[in-house]
């Protein structure tokens, strides 16, 4: 491996783990940048490593690339044509979600789906192939996106929805190379705001219910679970439904600027937090009052901001949880897999693990992406600060549960899987592999993620694990 | 690679016959780790734990000559291993000798031998993991230290001040690591019930290896860079450090 200059330290959302990285060396002039980045890759010597990061929002290692070079957002920033014709943009990869909504709300346009925050890149939302509130009507990102470009080792090239490529790309994490540029389609919207539906749920059954019966009215549903609450009021929840709000909609003040936009970063978190600040005792306190204030039905007017992306109003939040960082945990189960759901609830909530409020969603059909997370079923997510004890043994239990019923844990959150479960949770792995094995096969474009999950290598090199986790959770109680 | 509760996935271990070592290996091989590289100079040792941990576990472990004595080839051999297993995510520095204070304080050929063992060799070794992480961009070097390092003792300074040395070299070469991505993980046993310490009579707040890989398992999730094991020796050795001389004299050890 070639000795690197200038490294530094790159860490994930969740601040572990880290690695160290160079920057990739970039021309200024940006016609001649994307050639030289290009020609960079084709002469790269072998053992050279080299991944796109975006803006970092994805929770483990998977924009880690140690060793290696690294990309920034920066670094791609050139191209951003819209075409209200056609209702296209074409974008470089650089550019968040964030910045593409303050251009293109004021004109009427909203991207199709949005993550839980805005400040993440076109390419990474396209490798993470992210989903919103929305995903049960309008699928994952890459079902909006037309093309991009993508440089490979071997060229650079417009990627379609034809090419095998283009699904290898979506979910791919960003290990088929890459994207320098993406276009895609927007939504029309009459205004800036959202009609937002609540009510509350006693326990996690109702809340299944209430989601599966009402779900299909609105163009976005989400539950906020109490993954705390026990007994009869596990899985309480506050379920939110969506839908554009038309100009008739609003009150006459917000009618006379109906596409006015303008998010703000209200609070700033220090980085002194020390890690034990959030802890069982303030979690479950914060969790109560957050359940008891919510109204048990009403309708209103909310802002996107306020609606998509509450938590971006207080930056760099994730320092919140102190030095030893915290870690996301994302699974989902297929549907008809309902009292798995149930049981890892059950099993969150009897481990007191201490996590804010954790989200839950029921996804519809999946992309063509061979690494895609979402397809059918239900999705819950929960934050979890990383000195929570007993944690590692806790979260290998259920990955194991969730491999046996069919689902699988997601890729962006992802920081310490059990790897020898991948092919089980992602059976397309190898057509994957085969699609990139062709494209880079020199293995160029592997994240700490894609080296810890043994992601492009078809190893599986302790089955028994597998075996004995098994073994011990089939005779435990948990089930 | 290191995951986010600081498991590895492949550690090389020097003094890979260490109790202290073999119990922590043998937790890691139930978790993520996938395979462990023994080294040391005793191959018949590193093949007693060789076939414990191939005895509960699929995880490949390979032996490998390194003699901390040996100060020329220690670091060339240290980088080949390196080369030779490329996924090495973590090294653990499990390799010492206790001596006897009452033939090593009267013999030079023995003081020598001891700092050569416990500061010089572990100096070159932690130097030699040091670069190779760097140029990785990750890693995570984890010292078994000690007390006896923290305040040097009457009772067995020349293998107390040989501790002293590599817990200092480690603390500071921590710091220096800071923004590399290479952590360093210095760990204080107190008395642990090993086979180094079975002719000596147990000293208070006594520990076992178990719990000592248990505190280390739990640091590196916590990412912490020094910790005593059990915690509590933390304000015993705060205490005891601070006492004055004159009255130090008096504690018969």
């Amino acid at each position: 491996m070639p000795q690197l200059a200038n490294t530094q330290l790159f860490g994930g959302w969740g601040r572990s783990p880290s690695s160290a990285s160079a920057l990739l060396p970039t021309d200024k002039d940006p016609a001649a940048k994307l050639d030289a980045l290009a020609e960079f890759v084709a002469s790269a010597p072998d053992g050279t490593r080299l991944l796109a990061r975006g803006m970092g929002r994805s929770y483990g290692d998977a924009a880690n690339c140690a060793g290696g070079y690294v990309s920034t957002h920066y670094d791609f920033r050139d191209v951003f044509e819209f075409n209200p014709m056609r209702e296209e943009l074409r974008a470089s990869s650089g550019f968040s979600l964030d910045e593409i909504m303050r251009r293109l709300i004021p004109e009427g346009y909203f991207v199709y789906v949005t993550p839980g925050t805005r400040y993440v890149t076109l390419g990474g939302a396209i490798a993470a192939d992210i989903h919103g509130k929305n995903h049960h009507k309008d699928g994952s990102f890459i079902s909006h996106v037309e093309s991009f470009e993508l440089i490979t080792p071997s060229s650079r090239i417009e990627v379609t929805r034809s090419d095998p490529l283009f699904w290898a790309t979506a979910g791919g994490m960003g290990m088929t190379g890459i994207i320098t540029a993406a276009t895609i389609r927007l939504k029309k919207v009459q205004t800036s705001y959202i009609k937002v539906t609540t009510q509350k749920s006693p326990n996690v059954s109702e809340t299944i219910e209430m989601m599966q019966r009402l779900d299909d009215s609105f163009t976005y549903s989400v539950a906020w679970m109490d993954s705390l609450a026990s007994g009869n009021s596990l899985g309480r929840s506050v379920i939110t439904w969506g839908e554009h709000a038309s100009v008739a909609d609003l009150e006459p003040k917000l009618a006379d600027n109906p596409l006015s936009y303008g998010p703000s970063v209200k609070l700033k978190a220090p980085d002194i937090a020390p890690s034990w600040l959030l802890n069982m005792a303030s979690i479950r306190a914060f969790n109560e009052a957050w359940y008891r204030k919510a109204p048990k039905n009403r309708v209103s007017i909310e802002s996107i901001p306020a609606y998509f992306h509450p938590l971006d109003a207080v930056s760099d939040w994730n320092r919140l949880y102190g030095r030893t960082g915290f870690l996301q945990y994302q699974f989902q189960v297929p549907l008809g897999q309902e009292d798995t759901l149930i049981s890892i609830i059950h099993r969150f909530s009897r481990n007191r693990t201490p996590s804010f409020l954790s989200v839950l969603k029921r996804f519809g059909p999946s992309s063509s992406g061979h690494l895609s997370f979402p397809q059918p079923g239900w999705t819950l997510a929960l934050d979890i600060p990383i000195r929570t004890s007993g944690l590692s043994e806790l979260l290998d239990g259920i990955d194991f549960q969730v491999a046996e019923a069919g689902g699988r844990v997601y890729f962006a959150k992802d920081s310490r899987l059990i790897p020898e479960l991948v092919p089980k949770m992602y059976p397309r792995l190898d057509e994957w592999r085969d699609v990139v094995e062709k494209s880079d096969p020199k293995g160029i474009f592997l994240s700490d993620l894609g080296r810890r999950l043994s992601l492009r290598s078809g190893e599986v090199k302790k089955a028994s694990l597998v075996e004995t986790l098994g073994a011990a959770i089939g005779k435990g109680p948990n089930l | 690679m290191i995951d986010a509760l600081g498991q590895p996935q492949c550690v090389l271990i020097i003094g890979g016959g260490s109790d202290i070592a073999s119990a922590l290996v043998d937790k890691w091989v139930d978790m993520r780790c996938q395979r462990v590289i023994l080294a040391g100079r005793s191959f018949s040792v590193m093949e007693q734990v060789q076939s414990q941990l191939q005895s509960h576990s699929s995880a490949k472990v390979e032996i490998v000559y390194l003699d901390m004595a040996d100060h020329e080839s220690l670091a060339p051999l240290t980088a080949e291993v390196f080369e030779r297993f490329p996924e090495i995510d973590m090294a653990v520095l499990a390799a010492g000798q206790l001596g006897d204070q009452a033939s090593d304080e009267t013999d030079p050929k023995r003081i020598e031998q001891m700092f050569d063992v416990n500061a010089t060799g572990p100096a070159i070794f932690l130097t030699a993991c040091a670069s190779e992480f760097k140029k990785k961009g990750a890693g995570t070097i984890v010292v078994l230290s000690s007390v006896a390092g923290e305040k040097v003792r009457r009772s067995n300074y020349v293998y107390g001040a040989s501790k002293a040395a590599t817990d200092s070299f480690s603390l500071a070469m921590s710091e220096a690591l800071r923004g590399t991505g290479v952590n360093v993980l210095v760990v204080r046993p107190g008395f642990v019930s090993t086979k180094m310490t079975q002719h000596l009579a147990k000293a208070p707040l006594a520990t076992t290896k178990e719990k000592v890989a248990a505190d280390i398992i739990d640091a590196l999730a916590k990412k912490r860079t020094l910790i005593w094991s059990p915690k509590e020796m933390r304000w015993v050795m705060l205490v005891y450090k601070h006492i004055p001389r004159a009255i130090a004299r008096k504690i018969p050890f």
